[in-house]
């Protein structure tokens, strides 16, 4: 087992994988850029190094620092969380090079998979069901035009290095096509340094269903069954749960052995995801292979009892996989909300600044894995997820209305989040009843606005005033000298004495 | 002690009062009688009546921001109206017709038009970006560019103009 890792990520995905390295006995090494000093990965991590600058290209996606940084530190390994380096086949050969282990597949498999056209390829001959669409990507807009016409619209735009959504468009006309593919080839380019897109037949009302997997060197595989990603906004997952609503034991089985025969196929080795597109006659489509550690890969844990990140750990360091596939089985149900800094009624604009005050849900069935606290700063810089709501309950309604009630035992005050839309989206219909599309956020929830509850207006207006009274006392130095005693006294009346 | 507080434009004055050891609260015709147990700077206690409520509390940047049993509320001093008017002021439509301003701090990816532009109704006219997404902002009106602020790849703070339209 590695002594000490290095995590080339931030927030909350770099404090699970340091917290999976402290219940290992792995000591930690953070980076960081210089707008993340205050950031929780570098106060939880054993060592740290500032590599850069906020822009990601001059910190987080610096390759030559990170190594770097690793070779200072003595870091044996590279866990490179989800985004930024994590699909980069170019940083693991890099790694290989070096004599650093990079915690994923090798740096040949993660090309192969990385490259989207590339794997569809490869996998329609063995057999997998593919999405219509082009053999490779293109640059010109020309290519693109004629490329759509064959394969009909709508049509979507995806991103050959993607995934998480970025890049990706869907295209109704040829009126839009041209701008679509501008601006998904800059995102593309901006979060992951290769602006490659192509284009696929888009399908309509589908669900999004992923399939969990581990691989070891030894050529054993398992797969730790489905995850539903259908609740999506501007294709960003929001809300994931497991098991999904549309599969039956059969259907399960069938797409969970095609992940497997997709891993084999691939030389995929250490956790990953088989992501599928279902119709609404429950065909499925491979779509891709997510190289990395997923954003809602705890639902999968708290089913399946399985610490995927340690297994990640246990696999790169040469472990093997002692899990068997007829010893997994889901038990209850989990659901993610994940909570971002937008805002919710206002186009979800990113919404940033400090936050004020924070106090995370808690009870039975329970996990918040995030990356702020009270007196967090949210720069402009980063993804704006802050964190990761997940329950479990014995089934799909108790695991629901537990998430009702975690969301609302969740304060974040200061900035705008999208807590209270998720509250919305939980006790929609068609969640309660799991009817799931893609669409499902653009037919039920489009035209969100909060729904502010007067019954406590009054409450919060008298608690407002209490607290401005408390505060100008404060503030005009009226019991300065006394620490704290604001809280025990109003004015010249005393609240403690009766 | 009176307190004023502005709440989706609507007034609240609030008088507080101690009374056995609560305080009553009289907003508008109601008088509350709230027995309050301070937890800490961020969180109180409510007793009404046989009533629990559980009350966060922040203050920043001139609001204040208060949860009530997972509802969120957040109010002004009437004190700060100066800055609210300007906040106002850029949320009424008559002015955002005409001043495309950066609905969030962020840099500036794309400005697709040039002065003097003709630009239709719906038409994306600058692409800024923030936290890796881009939002595209557009005309609401028939128009024509008269000034360009935006400076592509440069970052903007919410509210900064960066294209100015004319109607035509």
């Amino acid at each position: 087992m590695f002594k000490k890792i290095l995590i080339a990520n931030r927030g909350e995905i770099a404090v699970r994988v340091i917290r999976a390295c402290q219940e290992t006995g792995i000591r930690t090494v953070a980076v960081y850029s210089d707008v993340d000093r205050p950031s929780l990965h570098v106060q939880m991590a054993d060592e740290v190094v500032c590599i850069g600058e906020a822009p990601p290209l001059e910190s987080y996606l610096d390759m030559g620092k990170i190594l770097d940084a690793a070779r200072t530190t003595g870091a044996e390994a590279i866990h490179p969380g989800y985004g930024f380096l994590a699909e980069n086949h170019r940083f693991a050969a890099r790694c290989e090079k070096e004599g650093i282990v990079f915690i994923g597949p090798d740096s040949k498999a993660l090309k192969l998979v990385g490259d989207k056209v590339a794997s569809r390829n490869t996998l329609s001959q063995i057999g997998v069901s593919i999405i219509p669409g082009m053999k490779s990507t293109g640059k010109e807009i020309a290519t693109f035009q004629k490329e759509a016409e064959k394969i009909g619209y709508p049509v979507m735009i995806k991103a050959s290095a993607g995934g998480g959504g970025k890049g990706m468009r869907i295209v109704r006309n040829p009126k839009e096509l041209k701008q679509s593919i501008e601006a998904g080839m800059r995102e593309a380019k901006s979060a992951f340094g290769d602006e490659s897109v192509y284009l696929e037949k888009c399908i309509e009302r589908p669900r999004h269903v992923e399939f969990q997997v581990l691989a070891d060197h030894y050529g054993n595989v398992v797969h730790l069954f489905e995850r539903e990603c259908s609740i999506q906004r501007r294709h960003q997952k929001i809300v994931e749960e497991t098991p999904s609503t549309a599969l039956g034991a059969e259907l399960r089985r069938t797409m969970g052995e095609t992940a497997v025969d997709v891993i084999r196929a691939t030389g995929y080795t250490n956790a990953g995801t088989v992501e599928f597109l279902l119709d609404e006659d429950k065909n499925f489509y491979f779509l891709e292979i997510n190289a990395r550690i997923q954003v809602e890969h705890p639902i999968t844990e708290l089913v399946t009892g399985v610490d995927l990140v340690k297994w990640q750990i246990r696999i790169a360091s040469g472990e093997k996989l002692t899990i068997r596939q007829e010893e997994l089985f889901q038990r209850g149900h989990a659901i993610e909300c994940r909570i971002y800094a937008e805002d919710p009624a206002n186009n979800f604009l990113p919404s940033l600044g400090k936050i004020h005050f924070l106090k995370n849900p808690e009870g039975p069935g329970v996990r918040v894995d995030s990356g702020i606290y009270s007196g967090y700063d949210v720069t402009r810089y980063y993804d704006p997820i802050l964190a990761k709501l997940i329950v479990w309950g014995e089934d799909r309604e108790a695991s629901r209305k537990r998430m009702v009630r975690a969301l609302r035992d969740y304060v974040v005050l200061g900035i705008k989040t999208t807590i209270p839309y998720l509250k919305d989206v939980m006790q929609e219909p068609d969640f309660v009843s799991g009817s799931t599309t893609t669409d499902f956020i653009e037919k039920n929830l489009g035209n969100w606005k909060e729904s502010e509850r007067e019954e406590f207006l009054e409450v919060a207006l008298v608690a407002a005033a209490i607290q401005d009274v408390l505060q100008q006392e404060a503030d005009s130095g009226v019991r300065k000298k006394i620490a704290f005693s604001p809280w025990t006294t109003l004015g010249n009346w005393r609240i403690g004495s009766r | 002690m009176d307190i004023e507080f502005l709440h989706k434009e609507n007034l609240f004055k609030i008088s507080l009062n101690k009374k056995d050891g609560r305080i009553v609260a009289t907003l508008g015709d109601e008088k509350w009688e709230v027995d309050v147990h301070f937890i800490s700077s961020n969180r109180m206690s409510f007793l009404i009546g046989s009533r629990s409520l559980d009350v966060y509390l922040a203050k920043a940047g001139g609001k204040m921001y208060v949860s009530v049993n997972g509802e969120n509320y957040c109010f002004t001093s009437p004190d700060e109206e100066d800055d609210l008017g300007t906040v106002r002021r850029g949320e009424t439509t008559v002015e955002t017709e005409l001043t495309i301003t950066a609905p969030m701090p962020g840099s500036v990816l794309k400005v697709n038009v040039k002065e003097g532009d003709k630009v239709e109704e719906g038409q994306c006219l600058v692409i800024v970006e923030a936290m890796k997404m881009e939002t595209g902002l557009h005309s609401a009106i028939r128009g024509e560019v008269k000034k360009i602020h935006a400076i592509e790849g440069k970052q903007v703070d919410a509210g900064e103009v960066l294209i100015e339209l004319e109607e035509i």
